[in-house]
């Protein structure tokens, strides 16, 4: 079976954690426990094993390591809805990425679509999606759009290995 | 001979057995010190693994083997590349630290335990996110608090203008109220005292004042009872066949006293002439053109004011221009807001005239523009659907009109002034009015006698008009009865149909109403 690493990257309590355990075990924990270094899981999404890692969020006493985002085939970049800071350091996060691993597909998710409090207005959903990324309004509460998160990721890596082998 | 090339061979056994010996130490050390190890070569082949490895929950790991087909941490990375993981949750979720170290021929995969190293950095950094979520939940209620307050700055702000409003409005209102009163009764006097010795001219001059006079205080209160109207949503509108031309001539004739008392000329233009009959509600109508003109007259100083009335392609239209004060850009802003007076204009009023009209253009399906220039004037453009219709012709032949005041009248009325007034018109018409002064009285003489209509108040002492009317109904008693009550709201018109009234008049009433209402009503009952 094809295995592809893919790696979830965003500030920390964003809800990383939250959707990855949401899509590979379809539970959710409402106690908020912060990921040290990074957590492994892996599915299997259309033949194709999905290895997931959960890299711990940038927070103010240390920065992203990139060395676990080495060999990454894709990203999720998570962001808080209820947190329009976290939305802003995505851009930040992207050129981390990059200068780590080059370019690669890219989804983002705004999280915690349900809360009251949740907020994207037009210019920052403009300014995301002018990058070129599909953009995905998630609850890792309820479930809705995790799915479809990952499914369009898996499916953007499996397209840039298409286009990769043909040439 | 050097001594080294002499014992070349010897020193070189020594030295793989001293590798040999270090690697045993090594492979030692890594048992001792709970160090897991893996060794690769370049395409991932198992060369080696150490025992220990299933701990960390890499188990099922054979010499020959892909290592990436069972330690799934190893997909996607780079067999040449050195690379440091400081903390990994490994299946069996222990953390481990893994280092990869490459060599010319293989790699090799280093995993140490390092739980310590994440016990002691899960307590700092749990609690580190912990204390920055809280602190970004105070700057949100921090910011949210600021916003309430800014709020509540403005509203505070909006109820001082409306306090503000509401004291002109109040200040407006009485000082509209007064001025009419104060003509109407000096002249009631003037009339008390002098209509033997004055000539009838003088009497007539003043009797037209009067009438006025009445008339500008019944348009007062209809506006401010049709603005608690609308905001109650109780305004229906009721278009009926009308002359468009008659009530244009009538406007006219209410208004041109008003203008030439101000030496300003008001000129009506209608095209076509005269203009055709068509289905609108006629109140409303007179309502929109005495506000709208009437505010012409009020705010036009020197000059005229004119109005063009057309209708065409089932529109009405009418343009009403005058040659007044005009309104600044920043008051045009306000124009139609409820209350709201031009400051320091000179002129006093309830502030609800153009409020109330654009209403009942809006609600008519019409629309109401303001072009005004501060010293030059103000043009007034206001177009309604006015769906063309034939009038009725009057029967010439018919003796009707002859007959119509020669009716048996029920008067139910507890004001003794309206009652007499009313009985006094009624019985000049031909009629014979028979007055009582509640709902019970009413009932009992109604068992008695016969008449044509009944004329019922609706608020009046013992037994109000509802009630009375309701018994009249549960009694079988079918004459016609016609309300006539100072409440214009609709509820009131809704529970008086239901009871059984057949036709309803708001006070003040004039006679011809009455006659005519009563009259269709008999003609009704007649044809059932």
């Amino acid at each position: 079976m094809q295995k592809r690493k893919i790696c979830m990257v965003g500030d920390f309590a964003v809800g990383k954690t939250s959707l990855t355990q949401r899509f590979v075990n379809n539970s959710f924990s409402e106690k908020y426990l912060t990921t040290i270094g990074v957590k492994i899981d892996n599915v299997v999404v259309d033949d194709t094993k999905l290895i997931i890692w959960d890299v711990a969020g940038r927070d103010s006493l240390s920065p992203i390591n990139t060395n676990y985002l080495s060999g990454a085939a894709g990203i999720v970049m998570v962001a808080d809805g209820t947190r329009p800071e976290t939305v802003e350091s995505l851009h930040t996060l992207a050129e981390m990425v990059v200068e780590k691993i080059g370019q690669v597909p890219c989804v983002v998710a705004i999280n915690k679509y349900d809360h009251n409090a949740f907020k994207l207005d037009d210019e920052q959903q403009n300014k995301l999606t002018s990058q070129g990324w599909d953009i995905f309004k998630t609850s890792a509460l309820t479930g809705d759009k995790v799915p479809e998160l990952f499914q369009v990721l898996n499916n953007a890596i499996g397209a840039v290995t298409s286009v990769g082998e043909e040439a | 001979m050097s001594g080294y090339t002499a014992h070349k061979g010897e020193y070189l056994n020594q030295a793989m057995v001293d590798v040999a010996r270090i690697a045993k130490i090594t492979r030692q050390l890594y048992e001792r010190q709970q160090f897991a190890y893996l060794l690769v070569d370049h395409n991932w082949s198992v060369i080696e693994a150490s025992a220990n490895l299933e701990n960390y929950g890499f188990g099922d790991v054979r010499v020959g083997d892909d290592a990436r087909e069972a330690i799934d941490f190893l997909v996607g990375l780079d067999s040449h590349s050195t690379l440091d993981l400081p903390i990994v949750l490994s299946p069996s979720q222990n953390p481990v630290h893994i280092v990869l170290l490459p060599e010319d021929e293989s790699l090799t995969v280093v995993l140490m335990d390092a739980s310590r190293d994440y016990e002691q950095q899960q307590l700092v950094q749990q609690k580190a996110n912990e204390n920055e979520l809280l602190l970004a939940q105070q700057r949100q209620l921090m910011a949210d608090l600021e916003q309430t307050q800014a709020a509540l700055v403005t509203k505070n702000t909006e109820l001082r203008e409306a306090s503000r409003l509401q004291s002109s409005f109040l200040s407006g209102v009485s000082h509209e109220f007064r001025t009419p009163l104060a003509a109407l009764l000096g002249y009631v006097d003037v009339l008390g005292e002098r209509l033997l010795s004055q000539s009838q001219e003088e009497s007539e001059e003043q009797l037209k004042v009067i009438r006025r006079s009445g008339r500008h205080l019944l348009s007062l209160v209809e506006n401010l009872l049709d603005h608690g109207k609308f905001d109650a949503g109780e305004v229906v509108l009721n278009p009926q066949a009308i002359d468009l031309q008659g009530i244009c001539d009538e406007v006219h004739a209410m208004l041109h006293q008003g203008a030439a008392s101000k030496q300003i000329a008001l000129e009506f233009d209608t095209t076509p002439t005269p203009l055709p009959s068509c289905l609108i509600d006629d109140s409303r109508l007179r309502q929109i053109m005495l506000n709208i003109i009437g505010n012409a007259i009020k705010f036009t100083d020197e000059g005229k004011v004119q109005v063009i009335a057309q209708c065409a392609d089932e529109q009405f239209s009418l343009r009403i221009r005058d040659t007044g004060m005009g309104i600044s850009k920043d008051d045009m802003q306000n124009v139609m807001r409820p209350f709201w007076q031009a400051p320091k204009n000179g002129k006093v009023g309830t502030g609800l005239g153009l409020t109330i009209t654009e209403r009942i253009v809006e609600m008519m399906g019409g629309q109401l523009k303001i072009d005004s220039e501060l010293g030059v004037g103000t043009t007034v453009d206001i177009t309604i659907p006015a769906p063309l219709i034939e009038l009725d012709q009057p029967d010439i032949n018919s003796n009707r009109a002859e007959h119509i005041g020669a009716r048996r009248y029920l008067l139910a009325e507890d004001d003794p002034d309206i009652a007499a007034l009313l009985k006094l018109l009624l019985v000049e018409q031909g009629a014979e009015v028979t007055h009582v002064e509640n709902g019970q009285q009413a009932i009992e003489i109604a068992e008695r006698e016969e008449f044509d209509v009944i004329l019922m108040d609706l608020q009046m002492p013992v037994l109000d008009g509802y009630d009375a009317t309701k018994s009249l109904r549960d009694r079988g008693d079918k004459t016609p009865v016609l309300v006539m009550t100072a409440s214009a709201i609709e509820a009131d018109r809704t529970r008086a149909e239901e009871v059984g009234c057949d036709g309803y008049l708001i006070k003040p009433v004039a006679v011809h109403e009455v006659l005519s209402l009563a009259d269709e009503l008999l003609q009704n009952q007649s044809a059932v």
